[in-house]
């Protein structure tokens, strides 16, 4: 267990060394000079010499490289060019609005899929199973953005239930951090909910026809008891797995339906930078992402193999 | 730090494909056949020789869901084929006098904010928008599956290396990396393309890996090697055959993302660019006279909705006939 | 929860002032009284997030409206004909050459941190911008030395005569006055210390929050703060309104214009602004060189459809740069949109049709996105197939500085002089001049019009300067738009302005 973790953990920073390379020289490889942008359009030569020079960008390419990933190895990811402030308190001050999002559309999906995809699987070819099968195609078929903007035009607008957008921490107003969440979560969470519906249909389908099952079936275990004991157990690796991944996608911000809610997240913070060739907070920004959905990964990967011990080599 | 080759042929049967250390990098939305299921120990019986056409057309239409949605696409696919002449007027025939008609007999789904006729950009929309799909999958197609055939035929540090690779492409965020990649290259349709199909080639290198995985130690593999058959002419003759049914199933699901992602990243301004008529700018730019005039975005968005369905519907189907064992890595990488 | 903290806040901002006053009373009745919660603070909702909050460094528009109420210049644009007057200095004097300008400072003025405002502060300050050349250094070229004389008295020597110097140091926030060794002791980007009505409270990823400085030298702010909330779709900032979410916006979407106006849950306001948007063409790049090509295309565009399109109507066409309202307003236009005539120009050119012309828009500004595409269906007509090009900001401002373009559309906001309209952009090498024009006569106008003091005499040379420019369609000028701002209903003491500075202190909730 000990040698598989390693190995494992290893790999993941082999690949997050590889994406800091990347990344940095995406980055950099993107035409649009940062100063000018800073600088608008009225300015002189000795104006645009001061802030290249403060900004570090008129160093070797090699050198910025080497000092920014020495210093994001101890935590400093630099200075936003755009504010001049920390990029870690850049993505701290974001991070609430997107974990906050995340964890509920995880919800919404969850609270979602789960009993349909069991209720689906347990009655196939019932309308249940069919509704499943319609909700599911619905949402991996149906722009985000343009649900949400229909959302917006019907419960903001028409009916005028809930605020277009925005965020406010739970801390300061609990009514409006909740009437903010709902339409963002209901989003991300139906489209979430109609990949893990489908994952979860297949697995209790699977788990149905697995041996044991049919075993315990065969002894004449009472249904109920086979169900819960064997069939939605068996399920519910399959599912951690998927649960896992969805979670590291809706962190890594869901760039569009941010923008879509005025959701002050992670992606919207770096579309932003993109804009404004922010290289600072845009590779800070991806790095963190790609951390997050490798430890998440690794994190599920390591609770199967706790979990089924088959898997362990 | 020396990473751990991939395990050569599975002893017992379980391809490796399908073992849990291929977890870390799965698709945010994978299929459950590409982890262990339960059911993992029963997988590596020998494979039916490659399902021919016909048949598959005939299991196909079958299906009626699946049945339908291809004869939609086809139609879809048409208008693009012929938009010119089926548009009522050109795409940017402008008419700032005539902005923002509801739908009705002239204009049967009302004109935009330049005086534009919706329904005309829909269709001569149909074919930016099925265009920069179709070249994204069949880039992602081409790299992906060399790279997941080179990986999973030689195995050792050729797979290492290459899938190494992979997985760090995988660990971008979707949209973001699609994002870097159009602001280095700058926007329009073929870049568009281009970094869609970035986002996709991992996904297609995997799904390839596992089914040439699955294969290569198949009877009739291990016996043509044995008689002396060329690597060139294994791969070709029997290894990339035997393992397509995923790889094409894989293709019509992406299809049906690679338009969503066309879409989400013209609406972010980032794709196609004005004037030309794309799905997904139309509905960001309808998105500002969504309480004015909702026709504008709304029949886009319809139209966008209808023909990722109709892809993911014959995709669904594609995978009952060709890949019982939904190893296909599903969608969801490009949201 | 929500009370005890802002209880906690009050206090701490207590003590901080006391400390700083050297004991006077402190009112801590006043603070506290706004106790209420946010009954008396105002929302409004603008487009974007400040960039940042340095003054002196940022050139954001969503910064400056929420500096304009922050910080104070020596002297302010009046509100309804923008011409300068007082503000922290209350009065000026200039000397026979005009080359010395003595500026007398008010009087108990303090800043947010308590401490005495003088003139140290104001030679600190624009020290500060040219010596560090930050973006506003321009403004100071002709000035050679700033001093003070007293802590009352600064007093600017220049090398030339500099008539419209006041429209230099306070057309706009960009030249606020901070506290003498401010950019040392503070972090500029996230703290703000001025004079203004209100005092910055927080800002972060959705809204600036400020609040009401107690003793703010201009009198008694009316309401106890103001919040900024970040609402970038114009719909969802109209509807927030609609809803009572906010109470003021300037973020309205200009087709909704019409339907507004006779709504009665939000009140709109609109008047026409300093700002002009205009086509240029690259010199160096044939055949946009060429004189009659430029006057051909700006035959053949239909300014009032383009401002239509692009504005609903909240805009006025305009053949020259500088707005009706103006006193240096020029009432010329020789341009008549005409295809036919546009085509013989072209023709006469002797250029070969069809041309194709690459115009450079930005998202940025998603009005050039619809007016370039307005534009490309007048130039069709005349054999020039317009290739519209939308770039993000950043490649937009390259390619431009490296005249990498057929043409581009943008505007200039803000202006207020006539040498703000017209020099750097028209002035042979001018530093704004991207399209290479070189015309010496324009030259000498522009540099006579620069220092001319007498302003009849100094109108004229720039309508001759105009007229110059706009036959030889160095710009091709396009329109004026209006500033379009809506509030709810009952709303008071708020002044729509046209140079778009948004100022709350007098704002009175309903």
């Amino acid at each position: 267990m000990t040698g598989y973790l390693l190995r494992r953990t290893g790999q993941s920073a082999v690949v997050l060394a590889g994406v800091s390379v990347i990344v940095f020289a995406l980055v950099h490889l993107v035409p649009g000079d940062p100063v000018r942008l800073a600088l608008g359009t009225r300015f002189d030569q000795a104006t645009y010499d001061a802030l290249l020079a403060r900004s570090g960008l008129d160093q070797p390419l090699v050198q910025q490289f080497f000092g920014w990933a020495g210093r994001a190895l101890t935590g400093d990811l630099g200075v936003s060019f755009r504010s001049g402030d920390p990029v870690t308190l850049l993505i701290l001050e974001r991070l609430p609005a997107t974990v906050t999002l995340a964890f509920a559309s995880l919800l919404v999906a969850l609270l979602i899929a789960v009993p349909l995809g069991t209720v689906s699987a347990l009655r196939p070819r019932t309308v249940v199973d069919r509704a499943a099968t319609v909700f599911s195609q619905f949402g991996i078929s149906v722009p985000d953005f343009w649900m949400g903007i229909v959302l917006i035009l019907v419960f903001a607008g028409t009916l005028g239930w809930l605020p277009t957008g925005g965020y406010v921490p739970l801390g300061e107003d609990p009514l409006g951090w909740l009437q903010r969440l709902i339409m963002p979560a209901v989003v991300t969470g139906v489209v979430s909910g109609s990949v893990i519906t489908r994952f979860v249909r297949s697995s209790v389908l699977e788990a149905l026809g697995s041996d044991h099952v049919r075993t315990a079936e065969a002894k004449g275990l009472p249904r109920r008891q086979v169900l819960t004991w064997h069939v939605l157990r068996n399920a519910l690796l399959p599912l951690v797995t998927v649960t896992g991944v969805q979670l590291a996608y809706l962190l890594s911000g869901v760039v569009v339906v941010e923008i879509v809610f005025a959701w002050p997240g992670l992606g919207q913070l770096a579309l932003q930078s993109v804009q404004a060739r922010d290289y600072p907070v845009l590779q800070g920004a991806i790095l963190l992402f790609a951390l997050v959905f490798l430890v998440i990964n690794l994190l599920v990967d390591l609770l199967y193999t706790a979990i089924d011990p088959r898997i362990r080599r | 730090m020396s990473v751990q080759p991939t395990p050569g042929p599975p002893p017992g049967g379980t391809p490796p494909a399908e073992t849990p250390s291929e977890t870390p990098a799965e698709t945010p939305s994978e299929a459950p056949g590409g982890s262990p299921g339960p059911a993992g120990g029963r997988t590596a019986t020998l494979r039916p020789a490659r399902p021919r056409w016909r048949e598959t057309l005939r299991l196909l239409a079958g299906n009626p869901t699946a049945a339908v949605a291809a004869v939609l696409l086809l139609l879809i696919v048409l208008v693009a084929v012929f938009d010119e002449p089926l548009a009522p007027q050109g795409a940017n025939e402008i008419d700032v006098a005539g902005r923002l008609q509801p739908p009705g007999l002239e204009h049967p789904f009302g004109t935009d904010d330049l005086g534009r006729d919706v329904l005309s950009r829909i269709i001569l929309g149909a074919s930016v928008s099925l265009r920069v799909g179709f070249l994204a999958v069949l880039i992602a197609l081409v790299v992906g599956s060399t790279i997941g055939l080179l990986a999973g035929f030689y195995g050792r540090w050729v797979d290492d290396v290459l899938m190494r690779v992979m997985d760090m492409l995988f660990a971008f965020p979707a949209v973001l990396l699609a994002i870097a990649v159009l602001a280095v290259r700058g926007p329009g349709s073929g870049n568009t393309a281009l970094a869609i199909a970035v986002v996709y080639v991992p996904i297609f290198a995997r799904v390839t890996r596992a089914s040439v995985l699955g294969v290569r130690e198949e009877v009739y593999v291990r016996a043509s090697r044995s008689v002396g058959a060329g690597d060139l002419r294994l791969l070709t003759r029997h290894v990339l055959p035997n393992a397509a049914p995923p790889i094409i199933v894989q293709t019509s699901i992406s299809l049906a993302f690679a338009v969503l992602a066309e879409a989400a990243l013209s609406f972010l301004g980032l794709g196609t660019q004005p004037p030309n008529p794309s799905w997904g700018l139309m509905l960001a730019e309808g998105r500002g006279y969504i309480e004015l005039a909702w026709w504008i975005a709304f029949f886009p968005g319809m139209a966008i909705f209808l023909t990722v369905l109709c892809f993911n519907l014959l995709g669904d189907g594609l995978r009952d006939v060709l890949d019982p064992r939904q190893r296909t890595l599903m969608g969801g990488g490009g949201r | 929860m929500r009370s005890t903290r802002l209880l906690a806040l009050t206090a701490a901002g207590a003590l901080a002032v006391s400390a700083c006053s050297g004991g006077e009373g402190v009112d801590t009745g006043t603070g506290g009284g706004g106790g209420g919660g946010g009954e008396n603070t105002l929302v409004a909702a603008v487009a974007a997030q400040p960039d940042q909050l340095d003054p002196h460094v940022t050139t954001a528009y969503p910064s400056f409206q929420v500096l304009e109420n922050v910080y104070d210049t020596l002297v302010v644009p009046n509100a309804e004909d923008l011409t300068m007057e007082p503000s922290l200095a209350e009065s000026w004097e200039t000397s026979e050459d005009g080359l010395t300008w003595t500026f007398t400072l008010r009087e108990g003025v303090t800043f947010h941190d308590g401490s005495e405002f003088d003139s140290a502060d104001v030679v600190y300050s624009y020290n500060r911008i040219i010596d560090e050349d930050l973006s506003n250094a321009y403004r100071f070229a002709t000035v050679e030395s700033i001093e003070a004389d007293g802590p009352q008295t600064v007093v600017m020597t220049l090398g030339q005569q500099t008539p419209n110097l006041l429209e230099r140091i306070g057309a706009f926030k960009g030249m606020s006055i901070i506290p003498e060794g401010a950019a040392d002791e503070l972090d500029l980007t996230i703290e703000a210390v001025g004079t203004g009505p209100f005092q910055l409270e927080s800002s972060d990823a959705s809204s600036t929050v400020l609040t009401a400085y107690p003793d703010y030298w201009g009198g008694d702010v009316t309401v106890d703060g103001v919040e900024f909330r970040y609402i970038t779709e114009p719909a969802a900032a109209l509807t927030a309104l609609q809803n009572g979410e906010v109470q003021w916006t300037d973020n309205v979407p200009p087709q909704q214009i019409q339907a507004l106006e006779g709504e009665q849950a939000v009140e709109l306001a609109a008047t026409p602004s300093v700002d002009y948007w205009y086509l240029s063409m690259n010199y160096d790049r044939e055949p946009w060189g060429n004189r009659d090509v430029r006057r051909a295309i700006a035959t053949a565009i239909d300014r009032e459809a383009v401002a239509e399109a692009a504005k609903f109507g909240a805009a006025r066409a305009n053949q020259t740069a500088i707005p009706e309202d103006s006193f240096f307003y020029y009432d010329y236009a020789p341009y008549q949109a005409d295809p036919e005539a546009a085509r013989q120009l072209l023709e006469g050119a002797g250029v070969q049709t069809p041309l194709t012309m690459g115009l450079m828009v930005t998202d940025e500004f998603p009005e050039t996105v619809t007016a370039a595409q307005v534009i490309a269906s007048q130039l069709e007509p005349i054999g020039i197939t317009v290739e519209v090009q939308n770039e993000d900001f950043a490649t937009w401002l390259s390619r431009q500085g490296d005249g990498d373009f057929d043409a581009f559309l943008l505007g200039w906001l803000g202006n207020l002089d006539p040498a703000a309209y017209y020099q750097e952009q028209h002035i042979t090498d001018g530093s704004n001049n991207y399209q290479g024009y070189s015309n010496p006569e324009v030259d000498r106008l522009l540099q006579e019009g620069a220092a001319e003091t007498d302003q009849d005499a100094r109108k004229q040379i720039y309508d001759q300067a105009a007229q110059l420019i706009v036959d030889d369609a160095s710009y091709v000028y396009l329109y004026n738009p209006d500033v379009v701002q809506a509030w709810t209903p009952g709303l008071q003491g708020y002044q729509i302005r046209a140079d778009k500075a948004i100022n709350f202190e007098s704002v009175q909730l309903p």
